[in-house]
């Protein structure tokens, strides 16, 4: 569960999030949908508690993200799109080093690389070094990892943006497997369709702001209010 | 929320970027191979090349002109035969420029006259200053005249009856009293604490550079961040593989030069080889020393290096690191540590350097030694705060 109440982020004179409150539910897949830049990574980095907020809150699995930081990372796994891993050190080093962190034992550590690495088909490069991977590949392993202490929450920050189809039905697999476990999954694009492939419910953010919200089918009865930014989204979909 | 040290948890950080930089080329070639090869080649070979020089002047005959040797019958048989010169035939007015002679002694028209009337015989000798062989020749040329002269005076005393020995009222021998062991460790004492404070200072700054700047460039920071570990915690697992790499690198340059100085003996003039010993409690105070640079310098590092948006960016700014290791070696590397005033222990890198010269010369001075420890870890202390307090901040984190 994540409940995002009045959250804002000023950086300067700029407000990257403004006053944006919404709520997911386990089991859901609740997509951010919005432009570059338009305040879905920062909206996430805060409630992955990675920036605090300005003013508002954000209680994640029950903790907030003000006062009980160190709880709301024991819950929450996370995976962006600029996949960032440690070049000299193996696919399962790397899981193996955040699940570590993460207070696990070497036997449980174990026991969850062996289970991820099995259905994200990742056993045959697990003990190569993971510099020379492709995309695709370090994207399974940044998957792995976020799930390696086996989070209620589970934050993706565009986790397909530059993967190719195969990477893509890979990342799309476990989104939906996360789901059918039960997780609250917040999903973020800027790309229509794959919200709409995705996701149970939908917040628009446009400049900060969260200017719609709901089903993409109620989102798409009400499209005349916020034509502008659907008619750019619907256009990054066909490029 | 984020502020305390879990010590496991640096531990996992510590272990994990140890392995991490382990693994890293660069850091075998700044913490092992350059340590390990630069230091015997840099103070052992170099000094030897300029040894080498003076021997090869000493033991073999050297080429030199005597402009007007037809004049001088008696000085060209004087030349030929002490044995320690070749008289070549080369045009005087080229024969240095073109090297063809290392010194040209022009000699006048009327030298064997004034001989024979007991006059002042002119002779010019020139050289070339700037090449080194050159002075050396030409100190053994006016050694040659001299004997030379001297032979004259002794022969013209000789037959008006006079004993040579009135003109040496004094017979002085110069004894150098300071033990061959005491000249050694002022050699070393000059070169050795540099040596250290530039491994302390570059042996660990792969590894600082790789752990936070690198860290924020492979994107890697985010996710680590979100990970139930406080920010302090990250930043003291991470401070430490910093001070265990510079702690290797000076303890490997260390290793290289007892190496390169068993295989090799220095010498400072040729045929005096410096000889060197070390007690078990020196090394350890030498280490003790050595680990107040590396903390030091490793604070320094790892600070500059989170605030760093990236690799590029954390190696301008602590480049020249390196170069700041050679200020305190410069302002104190002649100076005995019995001229250096007591604050100097007080002044980061300074003390450890200077500390380092003294511990290296056999002194153990305690309120020396006190005050280098003490200071130092009030220093490292005020780098770690600045550090450990970059690590909370958000607006250092996402630099870009």
């Amino acid at each position: 569960m994540v409940e995002v109440k009045e959250l804002t982020k000023r950086f300067n004179n700029l407000t990257a999030v403004d006053r944006i409150s919404f709520e997911a539910r386990p089991g859901e897949i609740f997509g951010l949908l919005g432009e570059n830049g338009a305040g879905k990574t920062t909206t996430l980095r805060i409630l992955a508690t990675v920036l605090s907020p300005t003013s508002g809150d954000a209680v994640v699995n029950g903790f907030s993200v003000t006062r009980e930081a160190q709880k709301v990372r024991a819950s929450i796994g996370f995976v962006s799109s600029d996949a960032g891993l440690y070049d000299r050190l193996t696919a399962r080093e790397n899981v193996a080093y955040f699940g570590r962190l993460h207070g696990l034992t070497e036997t449980a550590i174990r026991e969850r690389i062996e289970n991820a690495f099995s259905w994200l088909d990742m056993k045959e490069f697990a003990d190569r070094r993971v510099g020379k991977f492709s995309k695709g590949m370090k994207q399974k392993v940044c998957i792995a990892r976020a799930l390696v202490h086996d989070p209620p929450v589970m934050f993706l920050d565009e986790p397909t943006a530059g993967l190719d189809v195969t990477a893509i039905h890979a990342v799309d697999e476990f989104i939906l497997r996360a789901k059918r476990e039960g997780k609250t999954i917040i999903f973020s694009s800027h790309i229509m369709s794959e919200v709409e492939k995705l996701c149970d419910r939908v917040a628009i953010i446009h400049r900060g702001a969260l200017i719609a919200a709901g089903t993409m089918d109620e989102l798409k009865a009400k499209r005349e209010r916020f034509e502008d930014v659907f008619l750019r989204l619907i256009g990054g979909q066909n490029q | 929320m984020s502020r305390g040290i879990n010590l496991r948890h640096a531990w996992i950080v510590f272990t994990k970027e140890l392995s991490d930089t382990i693994r890293d080329r660069r850091t075998w070639w700044a913490m092992i191979i350059l340590p390990i090869v630069i230091v015997p080649l840099m103070t052992l070979i170099g000094p030897r090349a300029a040894i080498k020089q003076a021997e090869d002047v000493q033991r073999n005959k050297s080429d030199i002109v005597v402009a007007g040797a037809e004049r001088a019958p008696t000085l060209v048989q004087y030349l030929e035969a002490s044995g320690q010169f070749n008289l070549v035939a080369a045009d005087p007015a080229t024969a240095l420029k073109d090297r063809k002679a290392l010194t040209v002694i022009h000699v006048p028209a009327d030298f064997e006259d004034s001989l024979r009337q007991e006059k002042p015989a002119q002779v010019r000798v020139a050289f070339d200053a700037s090449d080194n062989k050159s002075s050396m020749v030409e100190e053994k040329v006016a050694r040659v005249l001299t004997m030379f002269s001297q032979a004259v005076v002794t022969a013209r005393l000789q037959a008006r009856g006079y004993d040579p020995t009135i003109l040496t009222p004094l017979a002085m021998n110069f004894e150098n009293v300071a033990p061959k062991e005491q000249m050694g460790a002022t050699f070393l004492g000059m070169i050795l604490p540099m040596l250290m404070a530039m491994w302390a200072a570059t042996g660990g700054l792969y590894a600082a550079i790789d752990v936070a700047a690198g860290e924020k460039e492979r994107g890697t920071l985010e996710a680590l961040l979100t990970v139930p570990v406080s920010r302090m915690s990250l930043a003291v697992g991470k401070y430490l593989v910093v001070v265990v790499s510079s702690l290797i690198a000076a303890a490997i340059s260390l290793v290289g030069f007892a190496v390169a100085f068993r295989v090799a003996p220095v010498s400072l003039q040729p045929g005096q080889e410096v000889t060197f010993t070390m007690t078990a409690a020196q090394v350890g105070l030498i280490f003790l020393v050595a680990l107040t640079l590396s903390a030091f310098f490793a604070a320094i590092e790892l600070t500059v290096s989170s605030f760093a948006r990236g690799f590029r960016e954390a190696q301008t700014y602590l480049t020249p690191i390196t170069f700041i290791v050679i200020i305190p070696w410069i302002l104190t590397e002649f100076t005995s540590p019995a001229d250096i005033p007591s604050w100097y222990y007080m002044v980061p890198v300074m003390n450890g350097v200077m500390a380092f010269k003294e511990l290296v010369m056999g002194i153990v001075n305690p309120a020396h030694i006190r005050d280098t420890l003490v200071f130092s870890a009030i220093y490292v202390v005020i780098a770690l705060r600045l550090a450990g307090r970059l690590f909370q901040r958000e607006s250092v984190l996402f630099r870009s």
